[in-house]
């Protein structure tokens, strides 16, 4: 499936891009991806980032399970807070 | 021990006399919104109306204010709710609190009404009223103008003059936003209070207290939430954040999820708009955005703000919110009230119930009918009244998004349901904070204890609002509160497995967190990860102040709140919230999507230590050391 | 106990325009009064008074000081949490929190953005909740 990523928050310093088309099925091959392109650094604040399919939080689907469709969109957004 | 002494004014007859606050009283209720809710009290008579011009408005600080401890500037108005009824506090981070702390007085207990409009200057240990009908109609901005750069400020803008029942109160350029406390001092024509000195806060054990505040300023540092995300995002990181939870009311809380919010967003404020992030007067988590509006850097939007003229009204034009933002500070309005009431008004327009011109999806008329609005011009003068009232008039109670009559914040509580509880029982009405802001725990935060179950809601509902409420009396922000999630979670990331089975095990955590309320006497600790403000305290004032005796502190507020409420008639009836989050259901394939108000209520009541009613036991008070206070 | 200004003082405001507390006022060519009550002793008014009408609180008359001859902050910026509580009590407006380096850079502290206008009155000193600061002569 080709889905369109966008990276949030500290990733672009870090990786470069800001965002890209992948082929990917599921949210765990977005992961191994950008594990296999970019610094480790990159990775390990792309694991703790809030990830987003079509503005929905993969917490509420199947986590890094997470199926997706052609021209979905993903998002790796910042932890925020306040109120 | 140093005693806090208040300035008692009389603004009809222009007198002022000291008043000092008892050692039993300093003991048992600290300051700030606590002690203030013990004073209206006393010195208001029942049923006074909240305008009437016997009615008490409390300016107070907490014994942390200006001390140099981290985020403490924030001072408390607390007075009769102009919308609701019953107790109204409210909270702001101007330079008001500590520079009227250097003039020698630590809270303002205000009463009668100037014969014209007036100022009150506090300089120097002496109170003064003087004239001033120049003032009269000018905006917050103006008006501070007028006055030396270096006093403390707390002024009203002309909707606060106008009596809209959400006026604002503004101190620089930071809002004293809810309740109406701009309403009330528009009642007292009291158009601006100044104060300066340079009077140092006495502190019990200087040494001592500098050495742990240095620790806890390094402890906010460290933290991802403080020390990274709210420097980085402010308050609006949450706009994708709730989106993605669906937890972003939108279209009047229709939905909990707009597919553009992404234009409204803190990531898109700081990677477009944003110059430099700013603060409080010593505070070191520095949420403030600067941004530019009208080719001048001035004020960012927080969340809720963001939130409301965003989504809630199905826009997304991040220009127009700043320039709202902006425009509602000067005229001294509450944006989330008033955003509200707008999404409210749409919503009629939209069913043929009322027609104000305002659509969903349009904001070219905002700046138009909010000058209409603050001049109360015809049927805006509706608006200008809330959602309560409003619904009154052209019915649609049911989607009246508010609570006791106070607007709801921006979390869908249908997505959040101790949110909604919170929303419900909040004192103050539909208040978030008030609430205890189960929100961040549940669907904004890190962690993601299940957001639709009822189970555990309760205790922790109780638990953060006696924190929160201790926070605030203390005279801290409650973002200095935000380390209480430790780090470790923000570097796991919400996806990792720890964080995810941590949020399942919250939910069962409740009566564990119900015991700990139960035993806090015993509670001699204090945790710098939990709540450094109670070790802060105690070495400021020398009193006996540990973990346990702080959430004591926040659970007498609660309950002195509580017990205004009903002096001033309201009743277990009124901790409701409209049928659209209690009886639609946001999601209708999930039965769970909706708040189940019916089923935590019972517990609530229990976890506190009230009688089905909704009404403080005598066994509840008399264990706080206050049954006194509900005769 | 306060500084107190007296007879022969001219009138030329330089106190006033220095005092970090706004407790001195006067009218142009009058005898300026210091304000008791706020006074903080900091002795900024008798360093800045050119004909050495000031008298402190002992009632010792002060000397005047040129302005590159008073101490000035040192800021440990490592320390600095750029809290902004001496940029709000510096009255001569010296202090300011740094620029940020690029969109949303948060690291800031504070700095010593205008030396020229420092007047040496230490208030900075005493209130930075860190001792992040410390007054020190001028190099």
């Amino acid at each position: 499936m080709s889905v369109e990523v966008t990276y949030r928050g500290a990733l672009p310093e870090l990786m470069g891009v800001s965002s890209e088309r992948l082929e990917a099925g599921t949210v765990s091959e977005v992961m191994a991806h950008i594990r296999k392109t970019y610094p480790r650094a990159a990775y390990r604040e792309a694991k703790r980032m809030l990830i987003v399919v079509n503005g929905e939080s993969i917490q509420l689907r199947q986590g890094y399970k997470t199926a997706l469709s052609e021209g979905d969109r993903l998002s790796f957004l910042p932890i925020c807070g306040g109120g | 021990m140093k005693l806090p002494v208040y300035a008692k004014v009389d603004l009809t007859t222009g007198r002022w006399e000291r008043f000092e606050i008892s050692q039993e009283y300093f003991k048992k209720y600290i300051g700030g919104k606590c002690l203030a809710a013990r004073l209206l009290l006393d010195l208001t008579e029942p049923g006074l109306g909240p305008l009437d011009e016997r009615a008490v408005i409390i300016v107070n600080t907490g014994p942390l204010n200006g001390t140099g401890a981290p985020s403490s500037s924030r001072f408390n108005l607390s007075f009769k709710n102009v919308l609701t009824g019953g107790i109204a506090s409210s909270n702001c981070g101007g330079q008001f609190g500590v520079m009227l702390k250097r003039a020698g007085f630590d809270g303002l207990i205000i009463t009668g009404r100037a014969a014209e409009p007036s100022v009150l200057e506090a300089l120097d240990g002496e109170i003064r009223i003087r004239p001033a009908p120049e003032l009269w109609g000018l905006d917050a901005e103006k008006t501070q103008e007028r006055f030396p750069e270096w006093y403390g400020k707390l002024v009203i803008g002309p909707a606060g003059e106008n009596g809209l029942l959400y006026a604002s109160a503004i101190s620089g350029e930071r809002v004293a936003g809810r309740c109406g406390s701009g309403a009330v001092l528009g009642s007292k024509k009291l158009k601006a209070l100044v104060a300066y000195g340079s009077k140092r806060p006495e502190i019990y054990d200087r040494e001592a207290f500098d050495r742990f505040i240095l620790k806890w300023i390094r402890f906010i540092k460290r933290h991802p939430m403080t020390g990274q995300s709210l420097p980085r995002y402010g308050s609006a990181g949450l706009v994708n954040k709730a989106n993605a939870t669906n937890a972003l009311p939108t279209k009047n809380f229709q939905r909990g999820h707009f597919d553009e919010a992404d234009a409204v967003s803190g990531e898109t404020l700081t990677e477009t708009r944003l110059i430099r992030n700013s603060g409080c007067v010593s505070c070191p988590i520095r949420c403030e955005r600067r941004v530019p509006v009208d080719g001048r850097e001035l004020k960012g939007p927080e969340y809720e703000t963001l939130g409301f003229f965003g989504p809630n009204i199905e826009a997304a034009d991040m220009d127009t919110v700043l320039r709202m933002n902006w425009l509602c500070d000067i005229y001294g309005v509450d944006t989330i009230s008033f955003a509200s009431s707008l999404a409210f008004a749409m919503e009629l327009k939209e069913r043929g119930m009322a027609d104000f011109g305002l659509e969903f999806g349009r904001t070219d008329k905002l700046e138009d009918i909010l000058l209409k609005v603050v001049n109360r011009e015809g049927i805006y003068s509706d608006i200008a009244d809330g959602t309560k009232r409003m619904a009154a008039k052209y019915g649609g109670e049911d989607f009246a998004i508010n609570s006791k009559g106070l607007e709801l914040a921006s979390y869908e509580p249908r997505r959040s349901v101790g949110m909604g509880l919170g929303y419900a029982v909040a004192n103050r009405g539909g208040c978030h904070l008030n609430g205890g802001y189960l929100a961040l725990l549940e669907s904004v935060g890190v962690l993601s204890m299940d957001a639709l179950t009822p189970k555990g809601k309760a205790q922790f509902t109780a638990f953060m609002q006696d924190a929160l409420e201790a926070v605030s009396s203390a005279g801290c922000c409650l973002f200095s509160a935000q380390t209480f999630v430790p780090g470790v979670f923000f570097k796991l990331g919400p996806n990792s497995p720890v964080t995810k089975l941590v949020g399942k095990v919250m939910p069962h955590m409740g009566p564990m967190v119900a015991l700990l309320l139960n035993i806090t006497p015993a509670i001699a600790f204090n945790s710098l990860l939990l709540l450094p403000h109670a070790e802060a305290l105690r070495r400021a004032t020398g009193l006996r102040m540990f973990t346990g005796q702080f959430l004591d502190l926040g659970e007498r507020s609660y309950n002195l709140e509580r017990l205004y409420n009903l002096r001033e008639g309201l009743t277990a009836k009124d901790d409701s919230l409209p049928k659209r989050l209690t009886r639609d259901l946001q999601d209708p394939s999930d039965s769970r999507t909706r708040v189940p108000l019916e089923k935590m209520l019972p517990v609530y009541y229990n976890v506190r230590g009230w009688d089905a009613a909704g009404r403080p036991t005598r066994r509840k008070l008399r264990r706080l050391g206050m049954e006194e206070a509900s005769k | 106990m306060a500084h107190r200004i007296l007879e022969n003082c001219i009138g030329c405001g330089a106190c006033a325009r220095a005092c970090p507390v706004h407790a001195i006022e006067g009218a142009a060519k009058a005898r300026h009064e210091i304000n008791v009550r706020r006074c903080i002793d900091c002795g900024v008014c008798g360093m800045s008074c050119p004909v050495g009408a000031v008298q402190d609180a002992s009632g010792k008359a002060c000397a005047r000081v040129p302005l590159k001859e008073r101490k000035a902050p040192v800021i440990d910026v490592e320390l600095c949490s750029a809290c902004q509580i001496c940029v709000t009590f510096c009255a001569a407006k010296a202090l300011a929190i740094s620029e940020p380096r690029f969109r949303g850079d948060v690291e800031a502290h504070c700095v010593l953005a205008r030396p020229d206008k420092c007047v040496g009155c230490g208030v900075c000193e005493a209130e930075c909740p860190l001792h992040a600061i410390r007054m020190e002569a001028r190099g």
